[in-house]
């Protein structure tokens, strides 16, 4: 991985990486992301930590990577179908492409809200307050607000109808374009510095250590089906642009963000500590569970299975969020500690008191769990000079330029369970 | 609050159609009831047939009772044995 | 330098006002410090003032909380104090009752803050410790001098809008309520760091304990069924016609008993479903749906039961707090095994 350091972001042609400063040919960029026939219009802006700019309506977030000696870049959006995770990758550090826009016919928005604040304690409360953002703000086409159209009705509450599925996609397309076109100008340049993930063969008296990654909203591969049963990957490919998140309907402050994928904080850590504490040996991905107990069971069982196979010793383990989810991810935990497998678990936490202490489903087991911090306690948010990504809320009263006291549900990227995020909740 | 009459040394059975809670917050003796409005009841039966589940469902709650094991019992109307002896959670 | 003006409360006992015996008197205040509210200002130094001390007796109380929780806050209020410290009750329960209420009314009806003081054990601290700072005491008054002390620590602070620290350094027992703050390391690093430690089998914590276990162990299976007492409770809400004793539909504060001497079964013409969290129609229409009292009578005819005892206990569990819920049903396991009964089948939602 060679990363080179954005310290400012500009508009001006052409398209160049000089000296720490990324400049975009915004037009160009422009037309490259209209290409596609789905957007009335890609609005291009920029969004310096420190100013008083608030996003809002937050899809997805992307950080510019290209592979200058393939096999390919994003496979399934950007580029062909082929495994990643192995050689050169360029990385524009410190900058994230931040796709925004208003939902389209058949969409659910009832968790789809998300904002960042680029001062103010709402800055403090996302890694997305201290990134340079080239905020990509999306309008479609008419033919995605036609709600009287038969794929614009809601065949599945949480996803939405095929005309909002079809529009996601288009915008992760575009987002993932945005992000090579912009490392690509990194091509033939010294890097600021490289690192190599590796598993490398480590001193076998080392715990073996497998990530366990219970996984809601982003498609493998470009795959955006459930996970038929749970499958072991190479942190790498997490790393390198296999996980692509498709879904905003998910709470903003634990969405599976792509940016979160590609920058994985837990994978990160413990590469750090392979051949030091622990040897790290692979990833096990799984879906949250069918809403029956019998095949709860079973992808539980699966799960461990793999476990057993790789020798695991020891696990980190992400939970998704959410109500059936809280029950497999507690019953794998349940069954790795009764196989004397250490199980450390991260989580986002709600409610937070004696009486609802937020578990919705727990175990006597889970005796290690890192707190992601408390996703239904309240931000206060100063109102902002700017807006960026829509005129109202889907579902805050106040006006999106407003002071606000909401939830950090609603901060995108705050409470992530791949650890990126620095907030922590503790008892008083 | 089934915890605390068995705290207080009263054998007691809960009937609950929410097991799954019940088997991790609640007591040791839990009989699965048939539905959340209606718990020893089944509507769309007739009420002679509604009675009979009644009386079954009662049945499981003494049997669980009159159960004597460390751990904690769930007893469900379609159990295997008809006598509704006991079958571990 | 003005100093913090403080009210002090105590029951009858602690007020001077007389032991067991004058449980039943009403709420009064007297100018300055009184019994333990000595130590109290003593603690409090030059920093503060017990200007007045408002008592009240603990039955008095207990019996009517609503009246004297109103007549204590109208003696309260008019020394216009900066903060109240209720207690300490020790391991006193009906005490330490008054002073939960009364401390969370004070908080909300005046906006004054409040310090209280309860041994860990007192059941009171389960029902107040989200919502009040309770110090950790003794179980006695022969810790009332460390125990005054802690209380004017951390009711000084409070007195002048600063937030505690947390519960170990500040000195009181931790409420429950988790606060959001910001790490100066990501949840990977401490994740990480978490299992690390376990591998290498050092001690480590987590950073969100989960519910303790809290198996109760089974009680003694009922050995002679054809002599034993069933009693039926339940959870579900279902009251005489008309709700007699008003038992919210949710968040309830209050439990009810209802006889079933000569009633064969329940009917929707004498009974009816209260509880907020369940559709009602099939309970009103024949309400043995929610308590079979009829087969348990069939049962108790033909001899196997003993008898099924006079009287339904009915709480309403729609969110209520498990707090509540547990001190209705140790008051109902009082009666219920005072009075010989056998076994329970509890029936819920």
């Amino acid at each position: 991985m060679a990363s080179y350091g954005v310290r400012d972001v500009r508009f001006g042609s052409p398209t160049r990486y000089d000296d720490g400063v990324l400049w975009v040919d915004r037009d160009e960029l422009r037309r490259l992301l209209l290409r596609s026939g789905d957007f009335a219009d890609v609005a291009i802006e920029v969004a310096r930590p420190g100013e008083a700019v608030r996003l809002i309506h937050v899809v997805d977030a992307a950080e510019p990577r290209y592979k200058p000696d393939g096999p390919t870049d994003f496979p399934g959006f950007v580029g062909p179908q082929r495994t990643v995770g192995e050689g050169r990758t360029n990385r524009l550090a410190g900058l994230a492409v931040v796709s925004v826009g208003d939902a389209v016919a058949g969409e659910p928005t009832y968790w789809r809200e998300a904002l960042i604040d680029m001062s103010g304690p709402g800055a403090d409360a996302t890694v997305f307050g201290g990134t340079l953002n080239l905020v990509l703000a999306f309008a479609p086409t008419a033919k995605f607000l036609d709600a009287s159209q038969p794929e614009a009705s809601i065949g599945h509450t949480q996803i939405g109808s095929l005309v909002s599925q079809r529009y996601n996609r288009s915008i992760r397309q575009a987002q993932l374009e945005a992000a090579v076109y912009l490392a690509r100008t990194t091509a033939g340049r010294r890097p600021d510095s490289t690192r190599t993930y590796e598993l490398t063969p480590v001193d076998p008296a080392l715990p073996r250590v497998v990530y366990l990654f219970q996984v809601n909203g982003v498609s493998i591969y470009a795959d955006d089906t459930m996970l038929p049963v749970p499958t072991v990957m190479h942190p790498n490919e997490i790393l390198d642009g296999a996980l692509i998140n498709f879904q905003a309907n998910i709470h903003a402050a634990y969405r599976y963000i792509t940016y979160f994928n590609q920058n994985h904080a837990v994978i990160d850590e413990l590469y750090a500590r392979h051949g030091v504490d622990l040897n790290f040996v692979a990833a096990i991905l799984y879906p949250r569970g069918a809403m029956q107990v019998e095949k709860k069971d079973m992808l539980a069982e699966y799960v461990v299975k793999l476990m057993r196979m790789l020798g695991a010793q020891g696990a980190c383990s992400s939970y998704t969020g959410g109500g059936h989810s809280a029950v497999d991810f507690m019953m794998i935990c349940e069954r790795c500690e009764r196989l004397g497998i250490k199980t450390v678990q991260l989580m986002p936490e709600s409610y937070g008191t004696p009486d609802e202490p937020g578990f919705v489903y727990y175990v006597p087991e889970a005796v290690a769990i890192a707190s992601m911090g408390r996703a239904t306690q309240e931000i206060g948010l100063p109102a902002p000079a700017r807006v960026i990504g829509g005129d109202a809320f889907f579902d805050l009263p106040d006006a999106p330029g407003a002071d606000l006291s909401v939830p950090y549900r609603y901060v995108f990227g705050s409470c992530p369970s791949t650890g990126n995020g620095y907030l922590v909740a503790r008892e008083y | 609050m089934a915890k605390e009459f068995e705290r207080a040394g009263l054998p007691t059975a809960f009937i609950t159609t929410i097991v799954p809670l019940a088997q991790n917050i609640g007591p040791n003796r839990i009989v699965a009831g048939q539905a959340v409005p209606h718990p020893l009841g089944e509507p769309s039966l007739g009420s002679a047939a509604e009675k009979e589940l009644r009386r079954r469902l009662v049945g499981r709650a003494l049997a669980a009772l009159q159960a004597d094991s460390p751990d904690q019992l769930v007893l469900r109307l379609d159990d295997p044995s008809a006598s509704a002896e006991l079958a571990p959670a | 330098m003005a100093g913090v003006r403080v009210v002090h409360y105590l029951n009858q006992f602690f007020a001077g006002i007389g032991a067991e015996e004058r449980a039943d008197a009403p709420p009064g205040a007297v100018t300055g410090a009184v019994g333990p509210g000595r130590a109290l200002a003593q603690a409090l130094g030059d920093q503060g003032e017990v200007v007045a001390t408002v008592y009240c007796g603990d039955n008095y109380f207990n019996e009517q909380p609503e009246r004297a929780t109103e007549e204590v806050l109208a003696l309260i209020e008019p020394y216009a104090p900066a903060l109240v410290v209720v207690g300490p009750a020790f391991n006193a329960g009906r005490y330490g009752i008054a002073c939960g209420r009364i401390g969370v009314a004070v908080q909300e009806r005046l906006g004054v803050p409040v310090v209280t003081g309860m041994y860990a054990e007192n059941p009171a601290v389960e029902l107040y410790r989200a919502q009040l700072y309770i110090v950790p005491t003794g179980a006695t008054a022969a810790t009332t001098g460390a125990a005054v002390q802690r209380m004017a620590a951390l009711g000084l602070p409070l007195a002048r809008g600063e937030r505690p620290g947390r519960p170990a350094e500040a000195g009181y027992l931790p409420r429950g309520l988790r606060f959001t703050e910001r790490s100066p390391r990501s949840g990977a690093a401490r994740a990480v760091d978490l299992l690390v430690k376990r591998l290498k089998g050092e001690a480590f914590e987590t950073e969100w304990p989960v519910p303790a276990a809290d198996r109760v162990p089974p009680p003694l299976p009922i050995r002679d069924l054809a002599r034993a007492t069933i009693a039926l409770v339940t959870s579900a809400g279902i009251v005489p016609l008309g709700n007699p004793d008003r038992i919210e539909s949710t968040f309830a504060t209050r439990w009810g008993k209802y006889s079933l001497a000569g009633r064969d079964d329940l009917t929707g013409a004498e009974w009816e479903a209260v509880h907020g969290g369940y559709d009602h129609t099939y309970a009103n229409q024949d309400p043995d749906r929610i308590v079979p009292v009829d087969v348990l009578r069939e049962l108790e005819a033909r001899g196997v039961i003993g008898r099924l005892y006079d009287s339904l206990y009915v709480a309403v569990g729609s969110g209520a707090s498990q707090a509540s819920a547990r001190q209705w049903a140790r008051e109902m396991a009082a009666e219920l095994t005072a009075a010989g009964v056998d076994g329970v089948i509890l029936t819920g939602t």
